[in-house]
């Protein structure tokens, strides 16, 4: 990583995937690389809209304009669109997923809008898809992309969206990923991703067998309020006897972290980059 | 002689004028200081510290450290003082005993700096047990280094005698008489950088930085610890000021210097950002670490209200 270039994800586009939007030039920037990504290793995307809504076409000439050709994909029937009603039926989403894979070699991608999840299902209906989701991603080869304007997840519904994507995380300055038993932070950190640093390090924290591995190497840029968010998002943990281990910041991420004495900290270690 | 406890921070300073003054004050405090198996320092010119050891028979025990002063940046002389001032006090030292020369720069600005340094450290040192006393060599040094000395140490030590000091100032009257930095000369130029309304500050933070390396000679390590300043002290104004922040950016080949404005009324503590806010051993990162992390990445800071509402000026030089 390096410091004051604009931060581009190193950390992939599979598994159970949160994209955090701020404008929605950057959900569809976004949304196209990981469509690519699918088309690219010939997997097959569902992607749940109606295709006459505004919003399907929109989505058809964002990534036509992202120079991806679309209508030989749709024609080849590597990219379809699933009406949401019929996607979030009960039971809907394994049909649909299923059906994907047995028409692919490969694995299957399926992306959706908060707002077309809150449209077709009742309250409380989009936490427990997500937990479905999450299942059907342990269970097959699919990367789910699930799409939340960031400015509408904040307090519980941030906490929750934190815990179930914990290691997906992708939005505009933050990605994660798992690395072996740990997780990886990548991006810049700062006020405008402090709340959802310490959210999903919460979360992370009670995912973590009394010890969390964070590997820091692609963060590039850190600020007072992200280094007051990963010691209160962690502090709950910590209090309890767990251990922090912050892995291989970059010189400057680490010096920050020294200053603050995040080093010197209960329970936090700091492993010095190569 | 009163004798300080030893418990707490002292704070001393001679005035001195030739070589004979100087051995007479500082070689008995520091002998008695050897003499209870007390840490002594040097920090002083080459000469002096030469001219000191030579008197005290080249103790081995006699550790002479670099001198603090325009070199460094007062809030990072301050910590490093702290921490090795801490380590001492964790290795079961009783007193540490110094004497220093401040080097004072060679610009009004970098006196007025300096001078903020010899007051706060009243305060940011005073619950450590050292015995500093501050030498001033009055053949050399400007009157307005001379006169700040006056009023920012409470003791004073002279070849006869050691007195309370009736000029000293306490270290908040103390900034606050020091009038702030007018309008930098760069400013009367157009902007590198204008931001009326600072919304994204990852977009600003590039904005800053590439401006900084395209126009300036300042190293790329300088320039980087600039833009983590100017985040900081963009983050306090989005955070406590009042909305629109405005952002403005001068860079020349010599010097970076950058505004931050709120419409608030901003602070008004002359000590804030000068000493890191955490207990020891640290359990959080308190608040007012953004402004004292600002001063130990940059040159200057200086706060100012001004008739759009609160400044903050941040500067770093080549």
């Amino acid at each position: 990583v390096t410091f004051g270039e604009e931060f581009h994800t190193a950390l992939g586009w599979d598994g159970h995937l949160l994209l955090l939007h701020k404008t929605e030039t950057q959900r569809l920037a976004e949304l196209a690389a990981w469509v690519r990504n699918g088309l690219d290793r010939n997997e097959k995307v569902v992607y749940v809209q109606d295709s006459r809504s505004d919003e399907g076409c929109a989505v058809l000439v964002a990534l036509a304009e992202h120079g991806i050709d679309i209508e030989a994909a749709i024609s080849r029937g590597q990219f379809e669109f699933v009406p949401p009603g019929e996607f979030f039926a009960p039971g809907g989403p394994s049909r649909r997923i299923e059906r994907a894979l047995a028409t692919t070699g490969a694995g299957v991608r399926m992306s959706t809008e908060a707002c077309a999840m809150s449209r077709a299902a009742s309250a409380g209906m989009s936490e427990k898809f997500e937990r479905v989701v999450e299942e059907l991603c342990r269970r097959y080869p699919l990367s789910a992309l699930c799409q939340y304007e960031q400015q509408a997840l904040s307090g519980t519904s941030l906490r929750e969206a934190a815990e179930i994507h914990v290691a997906g995380i992708r939005s505009p300055q933050l990605h994660t990923a798992r690395e072996g038993a740990g997780l990886v932070l990548a991006g810049e950190l700062d006020l405008a991703n402090g709340d959802l640093l310490a959210a999903l390090l919460g979360a992370a924290c009670e995912a973590a067998n009394g010890h969390l591995v964070l590997g820091m190497r692609q963060v590039s840029f850190l600020s007072v309020v992200a280094a007051r968010a990963l010691v209160e998002g962690t502090q709950r943990f910590r209090d309890q006897g767990g251990q922090v281990m912050l892995v291989a910041p970059p010189a400057t991420t680490e010096w920050f972290l020294r200053a603050l004495g995040i080093d010197r900290m209960a329970h936090v270690a700091l492993e010095e980059g190569g | 002689m009163t004798r300080p406890q030893p418990s707490s921070y002292v704070h001393d300073a001679l005035f001195y004028a030739s070589d004979d003054e100087l051995l007479t004050a500082a070689v008995p405090f520091l002998s008695e200081g050897l003499a209870k198996n007390e840490t002594v320092l040097l920090e002083c010119r080459g000469h002096v510290n030469e001219l000191l050891t030579t008197a005290l028979d080249d103790d081995p025990r006699v550790v002479c450290l670099p001198r603090p002063g325009s070199s460094g940046r007062p809030a990072g002389t301050i910590a490093w003082y702290q921490e090795t001032l801490q380590a001492e006090v964790d290795g079961g030292v009783s007193r540490v005993r110094g004497v220093g020369e401040v080097d004072f720069g060679t610009t009004p600005a970098q006196w007025a700096e300096w001078a903020r340094f010899e007051s706060v450290i009243n305060a940011a040192l005073a619950r450590f047990p050292l015995w500093g006393v501050c030498m001033y060599d009055t053949r050399v040094l400007p009157d307005e280094v001379l006169h700040a000395g006056e009023r920012t140490h409470p003791h004073l030590l002279t070849p006869r005698e050691r007195i309370a000091n009736p000029q000293y100032v306490d270290p908040t009257d103390f900034l606050r008489s020091i009038p702030p930095q007018g309008p930098d000369p760069l400013e009367s130029a157009p902007p590198d950088v204008d931001i009326p309304e600072l919304a994204n500050l990852a977009d600003a933070r590039r904005k800053v930085h590439r401006a900084c390396l395209a126009g300036s000679a300042v190293p790329k390590r300088a320039v980087t610890e600039f833009v983590y300043a100017f985040n900081e002290v963009a983050t306090n104004a989005l955070l406590h000021g009042r909305r629109p922040v405005s952002v403005q950016l001068w860079v020349s080949p010599e010097r970076l210097l950058c505004t931050v404005t709120d419409h608030g009324t901003g602070f008004d503590d002359p000590l804030a950002g000068y000493v890191p806010a955490s207990s020891e051993p640290p359990d959080q990162v308190a608040a007012g670490q953004g402004l004292w992390l600002a001063r130990r990445l940059s040159d200057h800071v200086d706060v100012a209200r001004n008739s759009e509402g609160f400044c903050v000026r941040l500067c770093t030089e080549r």
